[in-house]
């Protein structure tokens, strides 16, 4: 985010590391309050999109910013619209896949 | 019944954002058809030839300006 | 006696409520005609004008036919031919103009007129389709690789061309290369399909079978992926504009989306159901089955200007489609960016404001502005208005039959 600077750029990125842990936390915490039984496939599934979305985010506004305006901004209504969609799916997978184990607990 | 006002708010959202692009959309396709008429758009012409002539694009060409015409570009342009 | 007082009351004040709806019928009848007639004026102007500002100065026109003029200059040392010829393409005739030298090369090309919808006009033009057939001699037919997504407008200007050049190549060459196309040739197996969609379709709705809903779903993904991102077939306000507009007359490259359009008319018109908007449309199923990851409610918002606006909408496209006899360049519906990813970019956002809104509302663009709700609530309208006018003559032409019995006393008890 700073290239240039030696004293902002390591703590920047230190700083979105850290938001990471507490976004994933979170999602643990949200998982654990609608009971969704979170194993490690699960969690590779919502990690791999929650990066994808980001990936996304940082790819759009990097076009952007390479004055790529059009391919910025398609590239966001595309892969951005699609991967809202794709959580979507796999918000809906994660309930559907724990109500059978709801229904036997 | 929370819900049901948040619902309908996205309801009412949608619908200005969605006319409002309609419109727009609209009111260009229109705007260009009517520029269509005032530029005779369908003739093409090259930049050269709009540069050097002094009257407006697409009068009467003598016989070496069309020879020296090849084709053109955007007609919205 | 007095029963049948309120109920004509009753029926008096029903009538006075839809008045609106009745003038906005009438509104938009007149309008469209006025449309159309002042169109035409100024197409007939346009026409003269771009003629006179092709030819050449100091041009003398040596011969006349109906579409080639042979035009000398330099004192008659230099001649060159303009030649008109027309294809057709998705939104209806396209006009070509070539200037020919005297050796049967193409020296110039312009596209007279076009129905095109902008878009997928300006793709042949960015990839410059035209430039390619300008340089080739007429000697051969002239062949020029279509742009993909844009074949129909390809094909139909290539055709044009060969058209236009004919007359030509016959007068320098004595060759006659270019075949006639019998109109049934743009029909296709699409066509077929659609026939057969909405007899399915039509089974459907009346069966009380078990498996009705999954047979519905059976024919919603097919026709999504058939007429949706196969063909791109959904009709459009554009295709309505076509209809009405006649130019479907002189030629069509591709009648599936109005013959899709047709087939829903003609169903409303008889059963009162939509069977397109229930389970053909390819964007309504592509709502649907985003809303099937969320369920989503239906939501309808009750202001009388949610229900106006999109009549209101249609109405002015439609006018102006008519005016600028040209439908297919004013289409405002998202199906073209959904199935054909082509567009302007305003309906590119709005194709993705409504993936993400299906997710929220049940069909949102089928609630609110889509052409065929308003297209569907005028054609309902104008039905029950016929139906309740039929019945009112009926009622009138028995009582005045009916009355003279009643005046004249049959039974006597002597």
């Amino acid at each position: 985010m700073f290239p240039q600077s030696t004293l902002l750029d390591p703590p920047f990125w230190m700083l979105l590391g850290a938001l990471q842990v507490l976004v994933f936390a979170g999602a643990g915490q949200w998982a654990k309050h609608f009971q969704l039984a979170m194993n490690w496939w699960k969690w590779s599934l919502v990690g791999g999109w929650w990066f994808s979305l980001l990936l996304t985010i940082a790819g759009a506004f990097t076009l952007l910013g390479e004055n790529e305006g059009n391919a910025g901004w398609y590239f966001l209504g595309f892969v951005g619209t699609g991967l809202i969609v794709g959580g979507a799916i796999l918000l809906k997978v994660l309930f559907v896949l724990n109500k059978p184990a709801a229904n036997q607990s | 019944m929370e819900k049901g006002s948040f619902r309908k708010s996205v309801a009412f959202a949608f619908f200005t954002v969605a006319s409002g692009l309609v419109m727009f959309s609209g009111f260009n396709a229109v705007g260009q058809l009517s520029r269509t008429s005032d530029n005779l758009q369908p003739v093409y012409i090259t930049q050269e030839q709009v540069e050097t002539s002094t009257e407006q694009p697409a009068i009467k060409l003598n016989t070496e300006q069309w020879k020296k015409l090849d084709i053109i570009k955007d007609m919205t342009e | 006696m007095d029963t049948r007082k309120t109920k004509s009351n009753n029926n008096k004040r029903q009538k006075i409520r839809q008045l609106p709806e009745k003038l906005a019928v009438i509104g938009s009848i007149i309008l469209l005609v006025i449309a159309w007639v002042l169109g035409g004026a100024r197409l007939s102007n346009l026409e003269t004008e771009q003629l006179s500002h092709l030819l050449p100065e100091n041009a003398q026109i040596v011969t006349t036919d109906q579409s080639t003029l042979k035009i000398t200059t330099n004192a008659g040392q230099d001649t060159q031919w303009l030649s008109q010829g027309s294809g057709v393409g998705y939104g209806g005739k396209m006009d070509i103009a070539l200037m020919i030298d005297d050796q049967g090369i193409i020296k110039q090309l312009a596209i007279l007129s076009s129905r095109e919808t902008a878009s997928y006009l300006q793709k042949i033009i960015a990839a410059k389709f035209p430039e390619q057939m300008v340089g080739q001699s007429i000697n051969n037919i002239l062949q020029v690789d279509a742009i993909s997504g844009a074949t129909l407008s390809s094909s139909a200007i290539l055709r044009g061309a060969n058209l236009a050049a004919e007359p030509v190549r016959q007068e320098l060459m004595n060759l006659s290369l270019v075949g006639s196309i019998s109109p049934w040739s743009y029909f296709g197996w699409m066509d077929l399909v659609a026939l057969l969609a909405f007899a399915a379709a039509w089974q459907i709705s009346k069966t009380r079978h078990p498996q009705r809903k999954k047979m519905e779903w059976g024919l919603m993904l097919t026709s999504l992926v058939l007429f949706g991102f196969y063909a791109s077939a959904l009709f459009s306000s554009s295709t309505l504009g076509i209809l009405i507009s006649g130019t479907w007359i002189s030629g069509l490259g591709n009648y599936t989306p109005l013959i899709l359009l047709v087939l829903t008319v003609v169903t409303l018109l008889t059963t009162n159901k939509n069977l397109y908007c229930d389970m053909i449309c390819p964007f309504g199923t592509t709502q649907q089955c985003l809303a099937k990851i969320t369920n989503p409610p239906t939501v309808t918002l009750k202001h009388s200007i949610f229900t106006w606006l999109p009549r209101v909408i249609l109405l002015a496209v439609l006018a102006a489609g008519l005016y600028f006899r040209n439908p297919a360049t004013i289409a405002y519906e998202p199906f073209g960016i959904m199935f054909g990813m082509t567009g302007s970019i305003q309906l590119f956002i709005l194709t993705f404001v409504i993936i993400l809104t299906s997710l929220m509302i049940y069909r949102p663009w089928c609630k609110t502005l889509c052409p065929v709700g308003a297209m569907t609530d005028f054609l309902k309208f104008i039905k029950a208005w016929g139906k309740q006018g039929l019945k009112d003559y009926q009622r009138k032409t028995k009582t005045t039959s009916a009355r003279p019995a009643n005046n004249i006393p049959h039974r006597s008890l002597s």
